[in-house]
């Protein structure tokens, strides 16, 4: 990532986030499961 | 089967997996082509697919390193599908994801044995250095489990530069959310106390976020609130095995393999 790139990912996050310092957003629920491998035991 | 020697080393967790088994769905028949395959198909090259089921990004990261350093002047290309950041193994004995065990705690009786011998450890880590630790403290879980993911990342990046093998990298499976976090508030008493104008601070200035070669990552920086994305949630709403089984069916796998084709496209047309 050249130094233009960085500059301007920095600039996206310090606006989102003054976004969101103005506006707090709310932080949605997240019911999804994780992805289990092995069967629980009897 | 290509005429070329080279080929395309696959890597990642059951959304890569060669011999996924539907956990959900038993008896399916879940044997269609997965996403390298049918990258495979695109670039006319053979596949060497090494993703496995369960793992970690330490796994996945360890067995890249392996594999490119034995035989580098045969692989063409690299692809890996990230997986959970919050997973980790013990050698290669035990697989650990500590999300469903402390999101729902009423489940650890029926527990297997590894899952119960582990299961304080998952409380101690997340209660002391999550759920205890405010944005203003110097080290916390999910500052750390994403720096971390991002040194995986940059590792095989940097080896590939190294060794002039392409490569495509994307995650794939996962959630590095707020809410994700917040799953595991079911086994403590009290909240994590972070603001998602917190979370993104804490983000965006990990280091390591801009180490990363952006062109060479489907879905960068890997935030829905910055236009990134993980390929999973890409593929909701038709393109999974089932409610049950969140993997990807073959139409799934015929999307991830054109979003890494795109992106290959990008950088090396």
């Amino acid at each position: 990532m050249n130094s233009i790139q960085k500059f301007i990912l920095k600039l996206k996050f310090k606006l989102l986030i003054l976004k969101m310092r103005i506006k707090p957003p709310k932080t949605e629920v997240d019911k999804s499961e994780g992805f289990i491998y092995e069967e629980d035991e009897d | 089967m290509s005429e070329s020697s080279k080929y395309i080393l696959a890597a990642g967790c059951s959304f890569t997996d060669p011999d996924f088994k539907s956990v959900s769905h038993p008896s399916m028949d879940v044997s269609y082509p997965k996403w390298p395959e049918v990258l495979g198909e695109y670039l006319d090259l053979d596949v060497v697919n090494i993703g496995k089921s369960g793992v970690g990004n330490d796994y996945i990261t360890s067995q890249l390193i392996q594999n490119i350093l034995k035989d580098h002047a045969n692989i063409e290309l690299v692809v890996v599908g990230w997986t959970e950041i919050q997973r980790f193994g013990i050698l290669d004995i035990y697989r650990f994801n500590p999300m469903p065990s402390l999101y729902r705690p009423e489940s650890y009786e029926k527990s297997t044995k590894q899952i119960k011998s582990v299961t304080p450890l998952f409380k101690h880590l997340y209660g002391e250095f999550l759920v205890n630790r405010t944005f203003h403290d110097c080290t916390n879980l999910f500052t750390e489990q994403v720096t971390y993911w991002f040194k995986q990342m940059w590792q095989i990046q940097e080896l590939c530069k190294a060794l002039n093998i392409k490569f495509i990298m994307s995650p794939i499976c996962g959630n590095i959310t707020l809410a994700k976090y917040q799953q595991v508030e079911n086994s403590f008493d009290s909240k994590i106390p972070w603001t998602e104008a917190e979370w993104h601070i804490a983000y965006g200035r990990i280091n390591e976020l801009y180490d990363l070669d952006k062109k060479h990552y489907v879905g960068y920086p890997f935030l829905k609130s910055l236009h990134g994305f993980m390929l999973n949630d890409k593929i909701k709403g038709g393109k999974e095995i089932s409610d049950l089984d969140l993997h990807p069916n073959a139409e799934g796998h015929e999307f991830i393999a054109r979003k890494y084709y795109e992106q290959y496209s990008k950088v090396y047309s």
